[in-house]
């Protein structure tokens, strides 16, 4: 993966571009957050509450006179070292489950493919909120919980992917030279099914987002006065109605191009790390 | 250790009879499907001695591969060995366990499959693979293998090796890939090749020349080569010897010319008959009758030629026939030529 391919795929996708764009300035706000922020995100102030976006206020203050813009960059790095973990561990425990099981097939296909089901037989919103509420209220729960329920996905694209090329003939071909099974599994089937894999890490990412900034929502996971953009969403719902509508639009605005962002990344992705799109 | 000090430290090899390389002696082998016992080899013994190319030639389900296979330990999961040795370089190949088996895969023996696209892993640099057969069983490393992965794209022929070496499979036409595939099958200078129709797909120029390329690489390194091909005349022009298969049994082994020119089992003769010339119409051509019989029955005949056989009698279908040896080197599995 060198320079010259990564512009090719620009090139050819520029909405791939867009997305990476729009990524690298989430990750910057997430990095650099605290710094670029204007105010205090939880720093009331009691005397200008619920003020509409001005010059001083670009998106507005909330009910206790806090500066919306300032949590709305504070909260980036909370979200996505939420999604960003999930996913990690969702990623790196379903993938190498699913390889397995795809590969070997036997007790361990068929024990992980029925755990796999009976997660998805779960409303998966509510299996989360069920998780967070037994295992205790904080964000380590919600990151475990997200990557629970995203598990069976990567279990399933996994499974399928290497299952259909345990017997082809490189993998054959492989062993003939006198490979044993992990390193086959390790050197041929996983680099071969990380492409796909890659389209479903991009998906879930965005999935992942409005799965914590959705627990917030209700109250579960992060709690008032942590800035983040479910608890905001949650804070200006109830001023929507009587006309103080930045409240809840400009955080729900942001977790929405941030899941944008993560939808259209993934064919990008795909397409940087498959070496068959570099002709 | 190399192959060749094991030899030579063999006592058979003092007393001036070298044992063969790879002994098969009467080797049967089943699947058991769940629509039946299936009896893909029966009865099968074949020997190869040092530097000897011998073509195992048969139409398809004949049991060739199933032997390749078998003889490399990979056989399906549903295949069971019922009777029978198999020695390779005096190491008990059916016996073995999955551990010593790894060890002289793609060192001792190594094997050149039929689709060298798909053979290929699509995401990896064909140097990246090559170099992976050489870490696993020759102790080279670090900048050395690269040089020794572009020496083996070298010694196969392939223009430009150093380019190719960075270069992902699909970008290779598929006699450039078939090439990788050799070089790969012979980075290790193993002593037994097996090439399952090294050839199927290509063109005839590109066939060719991948033939003479191992024939000539066997040559210069006295590696032994099984060629499984169901073209007989191929193998003729490049074998020393032909065994030809029907339906699991071996039905005559001896000298390529020999068997190609005065065959003994009707069988073989009917495929020599049926391989078209160019001249040929195609109303001259005289294909074999019938076809291969099921394999899951539970009574086959002695003879499994025997049902699409001219000179079927009476016999054919009762007795059990041994090979018949015509003279020390040719063989054949037939009453008539038994007579």
């Amino acid at each position: 993966m060198n320079l010259k391919h990564f512009k090719y795929v620009l090139k050819e996708n520029p909405v791939t571009g867009f997305a990476f764009v729009l990524f690298g300035l989430f990750v910057l706000l997430a990095i650099f957050g605290p710094l670029i922020a204007p105010f205090d995100p939880l720093d009331s102030n009691a005397g200008e509450p619920l003020t509409p976006p001005s010059a001083q206020n670009w998106f507005g203050t909330d009910s206790f006179g806090r500066d919306i813009f300032s949590r709305v960059i504070i909260a980036t790095r909370l979200d996505f070292g939420i999604a960003l973990s999930a996913v990690l561990i969702s990623f790196i425990i379903g993938s190498s489950i699913g390889c397995a099981a795809g590969f070997w097939g036997g007790w361990l296909d068929r024990v992980s493919s029925r755990v796999a089901d009976t997660i998805m037989a779960f409303p998966l919103f509510v299996l989360a909120m069920g998780i967070v509420a037994a295992l205790g209220n904080t964000v380590g729960n919600v990151i475990y919980a997200t990557a629970i329920i995203n598990l069976p996905f990567y279990m399933r694209v996994a499974r399928a992917e290497a299952n259909v090329r345990r017997n082809a003939g490189f993998i054959e071909a492989a062993r003939l030279a006198g490979n044993a099974d992990v390193r086959i599994l390790a050197v041929h089937i996983f680099p071969n099914i990380l492409p796909p894999m890659m389209v479903q890490v991009s998906l879930n990412m965005g999935w992942a987002i409005l799965n914590a900034a959705g627990l917030s929502f209700i109250g579960l996971g992060v709690r008032p006065p942590e800035a983040e953009w479910g608890i905001m969403v949650a804070e200006g719902a109830t001023y929507i109605i009587s006309g103080e509508w930045w409240v809840a639009l400009f955080p729900g605005a942001v977790l929405m191009l941030a899941v944008f962002c993560f939808n259209l990344m993934g064919d990008g992705l795909r397409d940087l790390i498959d070496p068959r799109r570099r002709t | 250790m190399s192959p060749e000090t094991i030899i030579h430290t063999d006592p058979r090899a003092a007393a001036n009879v070298p044992p063969p390389l790879l002994g098969v002696d009467g080797l049967s082998l089943e699947f058991r499907t769940r629509s039946g016992v299936v009896r893909a080899l029966e009865d099968v013994s074949l020997s190869l001695q040092k530097g000897e190319l011998l073509g195992v030639v048969g139409e398809s389900g004949s049991g060739k591969s199933v032997f390749a296979y078998a003889m490399l330990g990979i056989s399906d999961a549903a295949a069971k060995i019922t009777r029978g040795t198999a020695v390779f370089d005096g190491m008990d190949l059916l016996g073995a366990t999955e551990r010593e088996l790894r060890e002289i895969r793609g060192r001792e023996v190594s094997m050149i499959f039929q689709s060298p696209r798909t053979s290929l892993n699509p995401i990896r640099k064909v140097g990246h693979q090559i170099e992976d057969v050489l870490r696993r069983h020759a102790a080279v490393r670090g900048q050395d293998l690269r040089e020794r992965a572009i020496d083996c794209l070298k010694r196969v022929r392939i223009p430009d090796p150093a380019r190719r070496y960075e270069a992902y499979p699909f970008e290779l036409s598929g006699g450039m890939c078939q090439r990788i595939l050799i070089a790969l099958a012979l980075a290790c200078q193993p002593s037994l090749l097996i090439a399952d129709e090294p050839t199927t797909g290509l063109d005839v120029t590109t066939q060719a020349a991948i033939m003479d390329l191992i024939v000539e690489l066997a040559h210069e390194r006295q590696m032994a080569t099984l060629l499984i091909t169901h073209d007989l005349a191929m193998a003729a022009q490049y074998c020393d010897r032909i065994a030809v298969m029907h339906a699991g049994h071996v039905v005559e082994v001896g000298s390529a010319q020999v068997v190609l020119h005065q065959p003994q089992h009707p069988y073989t003769a009917r495929l020599i008959a049926s391989t078209p010339h160019t001249a040929d119409s195609i109303a001259a051509m005289q294909p074999i009758p019938g076809s291969l019989p099921d394999l899951r029955a539970a009574r086959l005949p002695p003879c499994r030629y025997s049902a699409r056989c001219e000179y079927r009698t009476e016999r054919c279908d009762t007795e059990a026939l041994p090979a018949v040896p015509i003279d020390a080197t040719h063989s054949v599995r037939c009453w008539r030529a038994a007579a």
